[in-house]
């Protein structure tokens, strides 16, 4: 189904019209390339990044790579300061030594690096051309769901549990859940029981969002909008039936599914606590 | 997902980050109503915004804003950190391993310099130049005037090299008759740039001046030599 942008998104937003044309702008009017008022332009903090992404493309497709290279190095000295938080910050929930941890933050950083370079030289991929940050974002965000799946800390795409998950649980999320856990023994219908427990799941809204999320963002791709709809904008089962367009019983089913594995993380928490 | 596929999420996606941006609170419902074949990549997206991104620093302004730039106002360009450049140098080897096609670089500098076990970095060191600069001098295509180039040069290749003045200056004509060839054979593009593209070999001291990774010490010690040759 393909998207009617020119009504739904773009064109009729005058502000993005208007920031296409500025960019244009901006471009037409840089010095005349290669000479040194041109990269003291391109090296000013304030020229737009999509300005340079454009450079970067019409001196790639010239094969001049030392100028190619330059452009990247701006980029990169532009979006570093993000890139750097943000590496720390995406592996910040890990339960890791300090050593490894780091370890992990360089890769995570040259990955993006990598993907970054790769997809700034792909002159097909025009939206960097119109909003750098937002496609740097979508970027981050393929990058660390790609690394995190290489590193075994991800769950599988089509894999129900995992098992080998090392994320730290949300303490909040843990004292919440631990009634019901130890009330439990462990039996399918039991589960049935604990979803349909109204106090767990008043807990489970009072958990801060920001955990919830990291807890969402680790569930399997199929069940998050079920954990988000109902525990982060507080639908009702029904209302996230009609909104996904699927049954009430399928709700309930990936909610079942959304415990099982919060129960499993749980039990693997509690070893790495007292085991 | 295909091409435009993509570029349709992005478009979804950055309306929603103008609208939290905006602070208007937008609601993933809305979205996943509104765009029910991408519910799943919007829904990745939206948690992955609201756990990871939406508390980075950003560099300029919000998603929709252009800065308000004159060739008066400039803002100072930060130095490449050392987590960068080590992430730079990881990525940028990853993608020549990958990507390594067999060409005429066995002629070039770099290559001689390969065979001696030194990377570009630690050639640049050796002979007091930049990455940068030893790029242009030394990779296919030689972005450097050659009359431009200081005797100096050339000496320190052939020591740290162990390669005759000869062979260098072989290299080296061999990397301009590249260049030149690229100014006539290149396909134009589209930008306006094309034209101005075609002139872009430069002198030595150009290269030195417009270096961003030359410390302003070397960059004075260049200039001396230039001065001692006449350049």
């Amino acid at each position: 189904m393909k998207l009617e942008r020119s009504e739904d998104v773009y064109d009729h937003d005058v502000e993005w019209v208007k920031r296409r044309a500025a960019l244009t702008a901006l471009y037409d009017a840089l010095p005349e390339y290669g000479c040194a008022t041109f990269w003291h332009t391109l090296e000013d903090a304030n020229i737009p990044l999509e300005v340079l992404v454009r450079c970067l493309r019409a001196v790639a497709a010239y094969g001049d790579n030392p100028g190619r290279n330059r452009i990247i190095e701006i980029i990169i000295r532009r979006t570093q300061t993000a890139n750097e938080y943000w590496a720390n910050n995406a592996l910040r929930n890990i339960n890791l030594q300090i050593d490894e941890r780091e370890a992990l933050v360089s890769d995570l950083y040259a990955d993006l690096c990598e993907r970054l370079i790769r997809a700034l030289i792909d002159s097909q991929r025009s939206f960097w051309e119109e909003n750098f940050q937002h496609c740097l974002r979508f970027e981050r965000q393929h990058t660390y769901q790609a690394f995190m799946q290489r590193e075994g800390r991800w769950h599988d795409r089509n894999a129900e549990i995992s098992p080998a998950a090392t994320r730290r649980v949300p303490r909040t999320l843990m004292k919440s859940l631990n009634q019901p856990i130890h009330d439990a023994v462990g039996e399918g219908d039991v589960w049935v029981q604990d979803i349909e427990d109204k106090r767990a799941q008043q807990e489970l809204l009072a958990v801060e969002h920001i955990d919830l999320l990291n807890l969402v963002l680790h569930l399997p791709q199929k069940l998050r909008s079920v954990v988000l709809l109902i525990f982060w904008e507080g639908r009702s089962e029904k209302d996230t039936a009609r909104i996904l367009g699927v049954t009430d019983r399928t709700v309930r089913n990936r909610l079942r599914e959304v415990w099982k594995i919060l129960r499993s993380e749980l039990a693997l928490e509690r070893e790495g606590s007292y085991g | 997902m295909d091409r435009q596929q993509e570029e349709d999420v992005l478009l979804i996606t950055a309306q929603y980050v103008a609208e939290v941006q905006a602070g208007q609170q937008p609601r993933l419902s809305d979205y996943l109503v509104r765009y029910p074949h991408y519910a799943e990549v919007i829904t990745d997206f939206v948690t992955y915004y609201h756990a990871v991104e939406a508390d980075l620093p950003v560099e300029y302004l919000s998603s929709r804003q252009v800065p308000p730039f004159t060739a008066s106002s400039v803002g100072e360009l930060p130095q490449l950190s050392e987590t960068s450049r080590a992430a730079l140098e990881q990525a940028w080897k990853h993608i020549e391993q990958h990507e390594r096609v067999p060409t005429k670089l066995d002629t070039t500098l770099l290559t001689i310099a390969s065979k001696r076990g030194l990377s570009m970095s630690q050639l640049a060191d050796k002979i007091g130049l930049s990455s940068d600069i030893v790029e242009k001098l030394a990779g296919t295509r030689l972005l450097i005037d050659p009359a431009t180039i200081p005797q100096e040069v050339l000496r320190r290749l052939k020591h740290v090299l162990h390669t005759p003045l000869s062979a260098i200056r072989t290299s080296m004509r061999r990397a301009n008759q590249d260049a030149d060839r690229l100014q006539i054979a290149e396909a134009h593009t589209s930008y306006h740039t094309e034209q101005q593209l075609a002139s872009h070999v430069q002198s030595f001291r150009e290269a030195i001046e417009q270096s961003l990774q030359l410390s302003a010490e070397q960059k004075a010690a260049w200039r001396d030599i230039l001065a001692r040759e006449g350049l």
